[in-house]
């Protein structure tokens, strides 16, 4: 950006108050992307709106700033306010060239967000009607009743039903599991109809609910980005809608084992139940990881890890020196620590999880099975244990591959993690 | 000279300004996709 073109605010800008646990106040921006497909959202400090507001398509950029100082007296001076338009500001695309397009914001992720595959699978202008139709269910009274349902119902089938039975899961036939998975997608749409719900009931727009590859695990999902203008209550409201629809799901599987007896609801339910205990896990990107996000105001909480550990070398290289990165405050940043460190030892966890199973079981183990399977199909080679043998050696590639593949993105993120981190010892030691 | 282009770099979420960008809200959930049939767990072979 030269300094004689003239700049503006950029018009189509939506600014609203964001609700976080920042050290200071701050504003949401959202601007349209280029191209016209969605929006990208920034928080920033509420003072920058004041910057950019003097930015009226006349001025050049001194005179803009010049203009912020004389009225706004800040604490940072002209070159470093000259930076932040310049370097941040213009290429955000929250201050824009007074000729040009102002749907312009480029995003720095990836449309796949962090998945693996993203494919929409139900647009917004399906998903919205359903989700208006069914707001009420967020009105509080309806939530009350809901959550006494919930607590009902699991001392129900856990108190009475379950006492005394004896179910095991290897004997179930091939029907029993497709019914078990079929009952495990209907749930889990359930599931994303809650979240849209939820934040349909407080206006957010353009929902969509998709299909995806997230780690090794195939997901469903929901799009509620819109849903960032939330007061936090609000957005761990959408968290949660997810469970709450769910356990409808779960009184329906009640609901048709009281009738029939059957025990295959009893054995959904148990899923339903095991796959809502697994969204709360706050380490991957689930529900649980949004809740903690939300309940403690700690925005792009993955981000923030990062810059816990650069905040840490840089207090143990330079303990006397040292000013902190985060700009949180103190409560948050000690729930982050907690997070950060407990976050670490799952992955570490997870990895030497994968590593017993895949490297010391699977792989090792991958000779003898190979003979065995060959000797047995050469002896005896029906079509049982053909599909026996395709089934074994499939779980086994699939293994192996999920568990390569996640051991190939851990390291690299972590390689790219470290060399930030060594970059910022770098920067401190310079800097001594 | 289109102004706004950054780098397609997710390390860039959080700026030296304290703008971050608000990553994406995708509310994921699980399903159960054959891995609830443990007929398909690890036989010792």
């Amino acid at each position: 950006m030269t300094h004689d073109v003239p700049h503006v605010i950029n018009p189509l800008l939506e600014v609203s108050d964001f609700d976080s646990d920042a050290g200071k106040p701050m504003k949401l921006c959202l601007i349209p992307r280029a191209g016209g497909a969605g929006e990208v959202r920034f928080a920033l400090p509420a003072d920058y709106m004041a910057l950019a507001r003097e930015f009226d398509g006349q001025r050049d950029t001194d005179a803009a700033i010049q203009s912020f100082i004389d009225k706004h007296r800040p604490e940072r001076d002209k070159s470093w306010l000259t930076r932040l338009v310049t370097e941040s500001l213009v290429p955000k695309g929250i201050v824009i060239r007074a000729d040009q397009d102002p749907r312009c914001a480029t995003s720095s992720q990836s449309d796949k967000a962090f998945l693996h595959v993203k494919l929409p699978i139900i647009r917004s202008s399906l998903v919205e009607p359903v989700a208006r139709s069914l707001s009420f269910l967020y009105r509080p009274a309806a939530m009350i009743v809901g959550l006494v349902g919930f607590v009902a119902m699991h001392v129900v089938v856990y108190g009475f039903l379950f006492r005394g039975q004896h179910f095991e899961f290897g004997e179930l036939g091939i029907a029993s599991v497709l019914l078990l998975m079929l009952i495990s997608t209907l749930a889990t749409i359930c599931h994303e109809f809650g979240h849209a719900t939820a934040a349909a009931h407080f206006g957010c727009r353009n929902m969509t609910i998709g299909w995806g590859v997230y780690l090794i695990y195939t997901v469903l999902w929901t799009n509620v980005s819109d849903a960032w203008k939330l007061p936090r209550k609000h957005r761990a409201i959408v968290d949660i809608g997810g469970v709450y629809f769910e356990s409808f799901a779960l009184f329906a599987l009640l609901v048709g084992y009281l009738a029939t007896n059957n025990p295959i609801f009893l054995f959904g339910f148990i899923f339903v139940d095991l796959s809502i205990a697994n969204t709360f896990n706050p380490f991957l990107r689930m529900d649980g990881y949004w809740l903690v996000s939300d309940l403690f105001g700690i925005v792009n909480l993955r981000k923030q890890q990062e810059i816990w550990w650069q905040d840490l070398i840089e207090r143990i290289l330079h303990p006397r020196t040292h000013t902190s990165r985060s700009t949180l405050k103190p409560m948050a940043k000690r729930v982050l620590a907690v997070y950060t460190i407990l976050g670490t030892l799952f992955i570490a966890y997870v990895m030497k999880t994968m590593f017993v199973v895949v490297v010391l079981s699977v792989l090792t183990n991958l000779p003898q099975f190979a003979n065995e399977t060959w000797s047995k199909l050469a002896s005896d080679a029906t079509w049982s244990n053909v599909l026996h043998a395709v089934a074994e050696t499939g779980w086994r590639i699939l293994v192996i591959l999920g568990a390569g593949f996640t051991f190939w993105n851990i390291g690299k993120a972590l390689g790219r993690m470290l060399g930030r981190l060594r970059r910022v010892a770098r920067t401190a030691a310079e800097g001594a | 000279m289109n102004t706004n282009i950054e780098s397609n770099n997710g390390e860039l979420l959080i700026d030296e300004f304290e703008i971050i960008e608000l990553e994406d809200r995708l509310e994921l959930a699980d399903r159960c996709n054959g891995r609830c049939n443990k007929t398909s767990q690890p036989t010792g072979g």
